[in-house]
């Protein structure tokens, strides 16, 4: 019997080590691919048909737009696919387009791309979920092969900012084969070309050798990347520091030194567009509530200790801003200072308000785009309760729920909202939807205030704007409109060999990746 | 046997139906996937479109009428984020999900038998102890936890297994392990207490009487017997398996079933979701008419009427 169970085990570990070979193989394999995890499934591989992040992360790999975010020329519009934009007269830009340039089947980019790009997004019948960020074209006129005119309705400053947005998909080739087919066998300019797409496990895409040259993109300098779908957060941490994954986006602060301590990964953060803050309803537009007293709102502004939630929950990967502007912002202005922690001066700013005992108020929150949303909130309520303000917590699980009351005006005491601008560089991105009286999602009712913004929009003189968005600062800051709590970071972990950074536009960009050595 | 089997599956249809449109209410109930698939910044009016082109403005019950008529054709209708038709979807996850609990199923068996059996034989010995404690521990056990656990040691301590994904028999391991460690405590404990019951019968001492050998005593008059209940058992954990499934999908990024309906349900992607669900619903009928058939065949004295 005894015989008979060493046998057993004998050959239990024989057949183990015969399973286990293939994994070093895998392993060393590795170096001319890298994997990246993403926390869910790419929807669509058509540029048009997603707002989502991760797919437009897939995007930038297989795609160009027409004008490029290079973070050597600090995310602002650049040549793309057009290698110049300049404004004929208010409501004409026009779009020099690059020569040479061929789509992954050989198919070639002109300005015929360009025109069927824009109207096929612009077509009700498409459904694109990004018609939004189009509606301000009326027209696109094809001047000659390599040259377009677009034609917008009203004078639109932000044209450029856009433009970013504009993938450029192959009209043939999209005619052939139909918008369903093209969704899943994608064919685009860019760096990358599709291989193969498992729609819950990966995509793998392969080095576009004919990539054009003058890209701000670059060639490609690794062969295969691979989008591996792993949902669960700890999951892509042990994938991580097991090797199995090379980058994981989304680390939580509270996981950091875990990454940082293993022998294999390590963090890159950078600081994104989002800035998270808590809104109050100044207007009295859900209900009247303390919250209309400019006294009561600088109270609030004393109390909360930002320095100390930076540093203890976000783990100091975070900025504070003075404004709710982010300095990557166009027309951020960084003289303005945030209120000190001061409680003491708090409840003496409550107590001239006439609120010496403080008062309830609703405290909503959601899940989704704020780092260590709980944590947060529950540390934000803490201070609050400090100097005698009891925050009610309401959370919304879901953004859709979240975004209609506050569309529809139902947000009563304090929102901690968050806002990544659209990835528009622009203060006019972040001011004017959540404080310009007459938007949907503002709780602020400032004539002056929406006088100042209406000029940053609409003046093309940029030192106008400059001035404009600066006074507009100001005077939230003093009237304490909201209460800006930090400018997000992105937080990367990544595999120690390979030479990565992250990007401020929220993009990876791993074609500029290489391994070391 | 033939009535009874289209019996069970005009049953199973009510069922389904009943799932389906409470499923439907409260998908539609809990929120709104237009937002979702926009993005936070987009303009209401963007919202109004999408949600035109979508057929969502239209009231409940005709999108539910829209939906029914669809389904008579097995159409469950496009995925709302994926763009795919979502039966198309579901039956792409279909194989992941079976080939998981299978071999969840398989583990919980190889596991639990022969130690119930064992701990049935030698009761209140050391091995029966430590079956009890293991029992227990496996019951109190969240699959999440143990998953997690198991990745921790196996992948990031010793590197001897894939953390996470499809693909080889290593990647298969981990996650039918855990799924089985749900299951294999609630059939251990069974099997053990159905060998004791069956063990102090009549028959038994019957036919030790005769001489008959042990050996034989034990599995084909005493373990066959207790095959019935175990079966039973089994069937209808199949249902918990699949749910358990859900969670240990989303550990190990397992492409099955369940990771799709619960991305379905966060999206409020009501036809993939529908279509995943009903899915699941539709293998838990029909596991559970076939466990019934099973047991017929292993107990003469079971008759369909």
């Amino acid at each position: 019997m005894k015989r008979r169970s060493l046998c057993a085990a004998l050959l239990a570990m024989v057949v183990a080590c015969g399973l286990l070979l293939p994994l070093g193989t895998v392993a060393q394999a590795a170096k001319d691919r890298v994997v990246v995890a993403f926390g869910s499934n790419i929807p669509t591989l058509d540029p048009h048909m997603h707002s989502s992040r991760l797919a437009h992360i897939a995007d930038y790999h297989l795609y160009d737009t027409l004008l490029y975010r290079s973070p050597k020329d600090s995310y602002k519009p650049g040549p793309g696919l057009a290698t110049s934009i300049r404004s004929l007269n208010p409501t004409t830009w026009e779009l020099k387009l690059r020569q040479g340039v061929k789509f992954h089947n050989g198919e070639p980019f002109t300005a015929e791309a360009v025109k069927f790009t824009i109207d096929r997004v612009l077509d009700p019948a498409t459904k694109s979920v990004t018609r939004g960020n189009f509606t301000w074209i009326k027209e696109v006129k094809v001047v000659d092969d390599y040259t377009v005119q677009i034609i917008t309705a009203k004078p639109f400053p932000a044209a450029p900012e856009f433009l970013t947005l504009a993938y450029i998909v192959p009209p043939k080739y999209v005619k052939a084969v139909g918008n369903d087919e093209f969704s899943r066998k994608p064919i685009g300019t860019g760096p990358y070309k599709y291989v193969e797409w498992k729609k819950a496990e990966h995509l793998i895409v392969e080095a576009n050798q004919d990539y054009w040259k003058d890209s701000p993109k670059g060639m490609p300098k690794i062969k295969t990347i691979v989008f591996r779908t792993i949902p669960e957060t700890t999951t892509q941490i042990a994938e991580l520091l097991s090797g199995g994954v090379d980058i994981i986006r989304n680390v939580p602060p509270d996981q950091i030194d875990v990454v940082k301590s293993s022998s294999n990964a390590g963090i890159s953060a950078t600081k994104i567009l989002r800035v998270n803050s808590l809104v109050l309803d100044s207007a009295g537009r859900a209900s009247k509530t303390p919250l209309t007293n400019q006294k009561v709102r600088e109270a609030i502004a004393h109390a909360i200790n930002t320095d100390e939630l930076v540093s203890k929950i976000l783990g100091g990967y975070a900025e504070r801003t003075a404004t709710g502007v982010n300095p990557l912002h166009f027309g951020f202005d960084g003289s303005v200072k945030p209120y000190p922690y001061d409680p003491e001066r708090a409840k003496k700013l409550l107590a001239e308000a006439g609120y010496a005992s403080g008062f309830d108020i609703t405290f909503n929150t959601y899940s989704g785009t704020i780092t260590s949303v709980d944590q947060m909130a529950d540390a934000i309520t803490g201070y609050l309760a400090k100097v005698g303000i009891k925050a009610k917590r309401r959370h919304i699980e879901d953004v859709g729920t979240w975004t209609k009351s506050g569309q529809e005006g139902k947000m009563e005491g304090i929102q901690y909202y968050s806002w990544g601008s659209n990835s528009i560089f622009d203060a006019d991105a972040i001011l004017y939807a959540l404080m310009y009286s007459k938007e949907p999602l503002s709780y602020t009712n400032d004539a002056a205030l929406d006088q100042l913004l209406d000029e940053g929009r609409t003046q093309l003189d940029t030192k106008k704007r400059l001035e404009a968005y600066a006074k507009a600062q100001k005077l939230i800051h003093e009237k304490a409109y909201w209460i800006p709590i930090n400018i997000q970071y992105t937080i990367e972990g990544v595999n120690k060999n390979l030479n990565y950074e992250a990007s401020s536009d929220e993009m990876m960009r791993i074609y500029r990746a290489s391994w070391k050595n | 046997m033939s009535t009874y089997i289209l019996k069970r599956l005009a049953e199973a249809v009510g069922v389904c139906f009943g799932i389906s449109v409470i499923t439907f209410l409260l998908l539609h109930v809990a929120g709104d996937p237009v937002q979702l698939l926009l993005s936070i910044e987009a303009k209401a009016e963007d919202a109004a479109v999408l949600r035109k082109s979508l057929g969502l403005d239209q009231p409940l019950y005709v999108q539910y009428w829209i939906f029914l008529q669809g389904l008579l054709r097995l159409d469950f209708g496009q995925s709302l984020f994926i763009r795919e038709p979502a039966i198309t979807l579901v039956l792409e996850r279909f194989p992941a999900t079976i080939e998981l609990t299978l071999a969840g199923m398989l583990f919980a068996v190889i596991i639990s038998i022969p130690l119930g059996v064992l701990a049935a034989i030698r009761r209140y010995s050391l091995l029966d102890n430590i079956c009890t404690v293991l029992a227990v521990s496996g019951q109190a056990m969240p699959i999440f936890w143990l998953g997690l656990m198991l990745i921790i040691f196996f992948a990031v301590q010793l590197r001897i297994l894939p953390a996470s994904g499809r693909g080889t028999f290593l990647h298969l391991l981990m996650p039918a392990f855990t799924l089985g460690a749900a299951l294999a405590p609630i059939t251990m404990r069974m099997t053990r207490s159905k060998m004791l019951d069956i063990l102090s019968q009549d028959f038994i001492r019957t036919a030790r009487a005769k001489g008959v050998r042990e050996q034989l005593v034990l599995f084909r008059h005493g373990f066959l017997n207790a095959c019935i209940p175990i079966v039973t058992i089994l069937g209808l954990q199949f249902g918990r398996l699949l749910g358990g499934a859900i969670v240990t999908e989303t550990v190990f990024a397992w492409p099955g079933l369940g990771s799709l309906a619960v991305s379905a349900i966060r999206n409020f992607d009501y036809p993939l979701a529908q279509a995943a669900i009903l899915m699941m619903a539709l293998i838990v009928v029909l596991v559970n008419l076939g466990v019934d058939i099973a047991v017929g065949y292993l107990d003469p004295r079971i008759r369909f009427d």
